[in-house]
């Protein structure tokens, strides 16, 4: 069972990174559909007219550069998409801006109207009033829609036009800290922001994500949090364009301060490797893995030994920033043959890290390596912390600290803690943690 | 829907009830003080208070007892204000700098909230009660002491249930009390017997601890186990559990005989006017098992009492008893039987704490070697 899920949630993050980018103009068009039952006929008739083709355009050239879809949800023009969808032109309104298509052929530009980035929602709106919308259903509102139940995922991606996607409510995903709805069907890329619908043509969710993997499994956003973000739209302050990023800036910081709290009540249990114990999250959203080197075909010089607890969280910045996840890993490195020198050498290279990116969005990594004890009853540590800020987005931070035992020649645990888009105190906090938690098992 | 609800779970109520468009009504605060106005006749759908007090409107048949239904636990913990470092009150001696460094300690009523009658042992087993006295900060409730936190600047430390805290803009939780002077309190919701809106109160009793609301559950701070009366399509799982669980102790199932109740659970137990519970784990999955099933108007049993191995040692066992002895007392029955085997040692144990003793039984079970029974 766990592992059936690990897997799942494994294509599930890597999914998340594929979806997320919208459809380029220039991608090889999706399969065809596979032949529609009268209910998805009804449900496409009733559904064509109400949705919408969204693209973005470069300002200066007038040229498309990404495509989604999105779907009419007032009667004065209000559409639903995926932030993810309108993220160039929110983060960036000066290159780029927003146009849509609708069914009729008529395009005009949109309007960005209100983002909820954790969510991976945005409401934007036409310049005409007179095409039908789509409404909500109120049982998945409400949380009562059965598992099992008939539903349809729709979009407008590329030039292909209309497509329908038949499959099933699976309920929400287990190991989830945002809610997401398990689907099961063939949602394509470039489906993005489009409805997903009952028989009735009531919308239940929002296309978000897809499994990789041959297995039909998707991910949607549940419906209540489009009717909020809507009334936000209405109700609440507008958004300026020119402070969209601020925006999306306050929403992270937002998100991650929940997110570490709920961390901290879901509390930490603690994880045996070799004579160490180190600190893990006990919070119902991690996934863990073990890892080996056992099973490698040339006999390793140092054995070792590892578990990796992720959280099944991804929140889609910009196409080059994903961000909200964090992972616990410890790596347990027993000497084969290496004499304590070579071991040493060893070790210290994994310690290093990997070298960051060269992503313009996030400062160079900065880094700070230390000899710590915690307590004169635990292994004395090295530790190296490094830190990219983000630009746009004050006080947010990717956070790598690393610890490795100094206590033995020829036996180690190195531990990782990695935690993105996450406040100066937020990663002091746990960090600190986590170093004192890496103790002597024996 | 008129509330009368420990503080602890406003804000999930909010955001569920918000999500089905129910407006809420009554009263949230200390469970102490919502308990006394149960107790005084104000009006009330749902009580969600602890679940030792939910345990006793059961028996006393002040509550539906099939509606009642755990939330999650919630932990009392720490709190700053938001941007403020977060202090180390991961064991006793950083806990008490912690709060000699504050210049205020805010937390809620001392004698009527869950947290506040805690917190006050907490700064007693401290030994700094006296030293901090003219810091205290003390509130009706725990959102009002939060709230009172986030207003009043300065270098604040607070200490309430953890849903409160979380609710509250302005502050944030540092974590849970460390071990040793830590508390973790189920809360338990139930529709109250003189509900004027008994189904539609039910209804949301089972939205608020369905599996739809889990993710809001613990957003909203609560964790751990949660016991519930099982679903209608939960008896394959159910199946499942009692099987691996027997097999942990070498006992075999038995479908034909001993067994076939679990082949149609809502037959044999709720259609008959027992009742059949699940405790479900974080992770949306079952965990344990209790039933209780009617042999006369009298007497009842105690059956399929199962925990599964990994989420034994946090009172579950004690937690499913405690429900089905209520829930016995509220339908008024008047003896509660059980069959057992020797090998299951925790499970005899838990049932001699609770007052069970043995009998001689003419039939036993093929797997089962003892009896007990329990006067209520």
């Amino acid at each position: 069972m766990t592992s059936r899920f690990a897997l799942l949630l494994a294509t599930a993050l890597v999914a998340g990174l594929v979806l997320a980018q919208p459809q380029q103009p220039e991608a090889e068009p999706a399969a065809p559909a596979a032949p529609m039952s009268s209910a998805a006929e009804r449900v496409y008739e009733l559904a064509r007219p109400r949705i919408l083709q969204i693209r973005t355009l470069l300002q200066a050239a007038g040229r498309q550069t990404t495509i989604g879809s999105g779907f009419l949800a007032t009667a004065d023009g209000f559409a639903i998409t995926n932030y993810h969808v309108v993220s160039q032109f929110a983060l960036d309104p000066r290159t780029y801006r927003l146009e849509y298509l609708a069914p009729d052929g008529a395009r005009g530009p949109l309007q960005l109207l209100a983002i909820d980035v954790p969510h991976d929602l945005a409401v934007v709106k036409i310049d005409r009033a007179d095409l039908p919308y789509f409404t909500f259903d109120t049982r998945a509102l409400g949380g009562r829609l059965p598992k099992g139940e008939r539903i349809y995922a729709m979009g407008n991606p590329l030039d292909l036009g209309f497509t329908i996607v038949e499959g099933t409510y699976n309920g929400l995903v287990d190991k989830s800290y945002d809610e997401r709805i398990h689907f099961s069907g063939a949602i394509n890329p470039g489906m993005s922001g489009g409805p997903v619908a009952g028989n009735d043509g009531r919308v239940v969710g929002i296309n978000v994500a897809k499994s990789l993997g041959g297995e039909s499994v998707g991910f949607l956003v549940p419906a209540k949090f489009a009717a909020t973000l809507i009334e936000r739209a209405r109700k609440g302050p507008p958004l300026v364009i020119d402070k969209a990023r601020e925006e999306v800036g306050r929403q992270l910081d937002q998100w991650q301060a929940g997110f570490f709290d709920a961390l901290r009540t879901q509390g930490f249990r603690n994880t045996l490797l070799g004579p160490y114990r180190g600190l893990e999250s006990a919070a119902p959203w991690m996934s863990c893995w073990a890892n080996t080197n056992a099973d490698q075909v040339q006999k390793p010089r140092a054995s070792m030994s590892g578990t990796r607890c992720s959280s099944a969280t991804g929140i889609f910045v910009s196409d080059r920033i994903l961000t909200g996840r964090i992972d616990f890993s410890y790596s347990y490195f027993k000497s084969q043959d290496l004499n304590a020198f070579q071991f040493a050498r060893e070790l210290s290279q994994r310690a290093r890290g990997s070298a960051a990116d060269g992503d313009k969005r996030l400062t160079e990594q900065e880094c700070r390596d230390d000899f710590v004890t915690t307590a004169a009853n635990r292994p004395p540590l090295r530790a190296t912390w490094c830190m990219r800020a983000y630009r746009e987005f004050e006080g947010l931070y990717n956070v790598t600290l690393m610890a490795l035992t100094q206590d033995r020649d020829r036996e180690a645990l190195l531990g990782q803690l990695t935690m993105q888009g996450v406040s100066h105190a937020n990663a002091v906090s746990l960090g600190r943690r986590f170093l004192e938690a890496i103790e002597w098992a024996r | 829907m008129k509330f009368l609800s420990g503080g602890a779970a406003q804000g999930l109520v909010g955001a569920v009830a918000r999500a089905a468009k129910v407006e809420v009504e009554g009263h949230f605060g200390a469970v102490g003080a919502m308990l006394d106005k149960f107790k005084a006749g104000e009006p009330c759908d749902i009580a969600i208070l602890t679940n030792a007090q939910v345990a006793d409107l059961t028996a006393k048949a002040l509550v539906i007892p099939e509606t009642s239904a755990d939330l999650g636990s919630v932990p009392t913990a720490v709190a700053v204000l938001e941007g403020a470092e977060l202090p180390d009150v991961s064991n006793e001696s950083a806990l008490r700098a912690a709060m000699l460094a504050a210049d205020g300690i805010y937390f809620p009523d001392p004698a009527r909230a869950t947290a506040g009658i805690h917190f006050a042992k907490v700064l007693e087993q401290l030994g700094i009660r006296a030293q901090v006295e003219s810091r205290l900060r003390i509130h009706p409730n725990g959102a009002t002491a939060m709230k009172a936190m986030a207003e009043a600047g300065g270098n604040p430390i607070g200490c309430t249930q953890a849903t409160e805290i979380l609710a509250t803009p302005g502050v944030r939780l540092v974590q849970p009390l460390p071990h040793g002077f830590d508390l973790e309190t189920v809360y338990t919701a139930a529709v109250a017997a003189g509900s004027s809106q008994a189904k539609s109160a039910a209804q949301f009793v089972a939205r608020l601890a369905g599996e739809e609301a889990r993710a809001a559950r613990i957003k909203a701070g609560f964790r751990g186990f949660a016991i519930r009366a099982a679903h209608a399509g939960e008896a394959g799982d159910v199946r499942e559990l009692v099987h691996q669980v027997l097999g942990e102790y070498g006992l075999s199932a038995d479908p034909q005989g001993v067994d076939a109740d679990l082949e149609n659970i809502d037959a044999e137990y709720a259609e008959r006017g027992g009742f059949f519970d699940v405790a479900i784990g974080p992770d949306g999955e079952i965990a344990g098992c209790c039933g209780i099933y009617p042999l006369d108007a009298q007497t009842c049993e105690l059956r399929k009492m199962y925990v599964l191995r990994d989420a034994r040692g946090y009172g579950l066992g004690g937690r499913l008893l405690r429900r089905a002895l209520a829930f016995a007392r509220g339908r008024g029955f008047k003896r509660v039987e059980l069959e057992t085997a020797s090998v299951l040692k925790e499970a005899i144990a838990l049932y001699a704490g609770a007052g069970f003793e043995p009998i001689r039984r003419a039939h036993l079970a093929e797997r089962c070697d003892q009896a007990f029974a329990l006067t209520l």
